[in-house]
């Protein structure tokens, strides 16, 4: 009986048939060990974040702005980096923000959460806490986002009346009878509306918000299609992913020395390097083994 | 009856604005449910041909007040509340426009959360009738029933006991949570969250998958596809840009014999590297192209790192408003950004306005026939 021998496999072979686990398990390590370790890894902001903090930075005390804080944990890796940095900033400046959801149900619960424990994080550095409904009130969610902004735009007060906040100390009271809405008439009152967000709530704001300036803080993902708005000036600054972030902690660190301004754009930059990395890697291994095996069809 | 929020204000009460807890708000909110399950169940039951003009007729004017609102111009420099009369009929129509949003939003939130009860009344149905006939897959449906009823139940114990005076503290402080609290916020943020987050990391992994095995420079197309892509991909990378710009930097202060050699190894990269992906199999030009590619590498790095340049700073910044920027990864990327990614994407944005707005149109006259029996 003749033996069948199987066919002998070359360099190029081996190079495009490497099996998916072990693609995974390079993925998983090259992600998970940076995060074990604090490296500086040098940046240079982006022009549209820049713009971002040098707004928020030319913000007076007490001024105010609209937060929609349109994400909930399935996106946190990059949303909750970029509303840490924001409240950070928010919160050192002295800037009242009301925040509100048009997205998920699970919105506020999830800003009430990153809200807390970015307020014990400043209080425990020695900074004064930053009070519910006197500095900041959620206002909840709102399930029919198209309409809400809309609302929004037209009568803020007749869009939020009846949405109740928790003052310490307090049964629960009318969010409009927060100082944050203290002499708010119109959305034009408050000095930005920024959506941080991992949805098409974005789209559903340039499309309806008419009075007051806006500035986004989206995902990686929808950076490219959002940087539409900021280059034809429909936003005043963007925050994109984990870069994003990174770019924030980058330059609040020059404006609030000797504070925690490291984040989770800091934590997972390193990661995100090593990520592209091994990206750019595969896409090269798999041209060069292509081109080796003479497979190039047009 | 549970305890209802305190407004420290009393709202002004109208028919659609009763006080906050009395008996008559909760008698009509019992009346406009049973009303509405009674409007659903008759257009059910109601033969096609009268249910059509019923559900035409309510779309279009619930259209209508989106088209007229957003087309109609609005009233000039009108703050809410504030008694400001119209001068004449046509701005009292904006008026009366702008004074009906406020209507409008609650209704539509509220005809959107009835829509998530339909969803959940719809998931309960299937994954009942699964369960109690043991068809295939049922112990799936059991486990979402669990999960379903497990956080209705302790999402609204949790959401009850916050409702009284010590909210703000629950809200302030763990110390003072009750067991509904922390059975909660272990079902909210130590499972659903985490679960949610699992779920979205996973792409990760098939973006990877899908570059090394899909991402191929097959045609010419995808050749500048895969260029711009990488150009983009490493320019995010600080190290590499660092090292980047100190290399241009460097460049600027060289003699003019190492910019040259600089430069010839540049050229020799890029040609090495065509020439291998134009080997076509032949390996001998392939590895011979390698070489090439490599010797050049090495002929750049000597010349920048590995020549003595004293009196040189270690990293001679590119000066602002040089031409060597343009050479700068960052700004190469920026540029593809600004001038070919953004503007494809305005083109698709573009594309898929159009095609929603002829869509909306046939919803609004509901020629749209597709969806539905009505």
């Amino acid at each position: 009986m003749a033996k069948v021998y199987a066919p002998r496999r070359g360099l190029a072979d081996r190079l495009q048939s490497i099996p998916k686990p072990v693609l995974y398990l390079i993925l998983t390590l090259a992600t998970a060990i940076p995060l074990f370790f604090d490296v500086p890894v040098p940046n240079q902001p982006v022009q549209e974040s820049v713009d971002f903090y040098n707004n928020l930075m030319a913000l007076k005390p007490g001024d105010r702005v609209l937060l929609a804080s349109d994400w909930t944990n399935s996106t946190r890796g990059e949303s909750s980096g970029e509303f840490d940095a924001l409240v950070r900033i928010l919160m050192r400046r002295g800037i009242k923000v009301a925040i509100y959801t048009t997205a998920d149900a699970q919105g506020p619960q999830v800003a009430r959460n990153e809200m807390t424990r970015m307020i014990d994080q400043e209080v425990r550095e020695g900074r004064p806490a930053y009070r519910l409904f006197e500095d900041y009130t959620v206002l909840g969610f709102f399930p029919n986002s198209e309409n809400t902004t809309s609302s929004i735009d037209t009568d803020i007060r007749a869009a939020f009346a009846g949405k109740k906040d928790y003052p310490p100390g307090q049964p629960p009271r009318e969010c409009l009878q927060s100082p944050v809405f203290q002499g708010v008439e119109s959305v034009a009152d408050f000095k930005y509306l920024i959506v941080c967000s991992g949805t098409k709530t974005t789209e559903i704001a340039i499309e309806r918000i008419k009075k007051v300036p806006m500035m986004f803080m989206v995902t990686g993902v929808m950076a490219p299609e959002t940087r539409n708005y900021y280059s034809s000036g429909q936003i005043k600054g963007l925050v994109g992913g984990v870069k994003g972030v990174y770019d924030l902690e980058t330059l609040m660190s020059k404006d609030f020395p000797g504070m925690t301004n490291k984040g989770k754009g800091s934590a997972y930059y390193l990661s995100l390097h090593f990520a592209l990395t091994l990206l750019i890697l595969v896409v090269i291994l798999g041209n060069v083994a292509m081109f080796l095996a003479g497979k190039r069809t047009r | 009856m549970f305890p209802v929020a305190q407004a420290a204000a009393p709202l002004p009460t109208t028919f659609w604005a009763d006080a906050n807890g009395s008996a008559t708000l909760w008698i009509k909110i019992a009346i406009t449910l049973a009303l509405g399950f009674a409007l659903i169940f008759a257009l059910l039951v109601a033969p096609v041909a009268a249910r059509r003009p019923i559900v035409t007729g309510i779309t279009f004017l619930a259209g209508l007040f989106y088209v007229l609102k957003w087309l109609y111009p609005e009233p000039i420099a009108r703050k809410g509340g504030d008694g400001q009369l119209p001068r004449n009929a046509a701005e009292g129509f904006s008026f009366w426009l702008s004074d009906a949003q406020s209507v409008v939003t609650p209704v539509s939130n509220v005809i959107v959360a009835l829509l998530i009860g339909l969803g959940l009344a719809n998931l309960l149905k299937i994954h009942l009738t699964r369960l109690l006939k043991a068809q295939k897959d049922w112990g799936y449906s059991l486990v979402l029933l669990v999960c379903m009823v497990t956080f209705v139940i302790f999402g609204y114990w949790d959401w009850i006991t916050r409702q009284g005076p010590a909210g703000a503290a629950m809200q302030a402080s763990r110390e003072t949570w009750g067991f509904p609290q922390y059975a909660n916020d272990l079902l909210f943020d130590g499972l659903l969250q985490n679960m949610e987050a699992a779920m979205f990391s996973v792409v990760a992994f098939y973006i990877l998958s899908a570059a090394y095995r899909a991402f191929r420079a097959r045609s010419v197309e995808a050749s500048i596809l895969l260029v711009t892509a990488l150009i983009v991909m490493v320019s995010l990378l600080g190290v590499v840009t660092l090292v980047d710009d100190q290399t241009i930097g460097r460049f600027l202060v060289l003699g003019p014999g190492a910019q040259a050699i600089a430069v010839l190894a540049i050229l020799g990269m890029a040609g090495g590297t065509l020439l291998f992906f134009r080997s076509a199999g032949n390996r001998t030009l392939a590895a011979a192209s390698g070489v090439g590619v490599l010797v050049a590498l090495v002929a750049f790095i000597l010349v920048f790192r590995g020549v003595a340049l004293p009196g040189l700073p270690s990293d001679p910044p590119v000066p602002p408003g040089s031409f060597a920027n343009n050479f700068r990864i960052t700004e190469i990327a920026a540029w593809i950004q600004k001038n070919l990614q953004t503007p494809a994407i305005r083109g698709i944005d573009f594309g898929v306005g159009v095609g929603l707005l002829a869509m909306g149109l046939r919803l609004w006259l509901s020629l749209e026939k597709t969806g539905g029996n009505v």
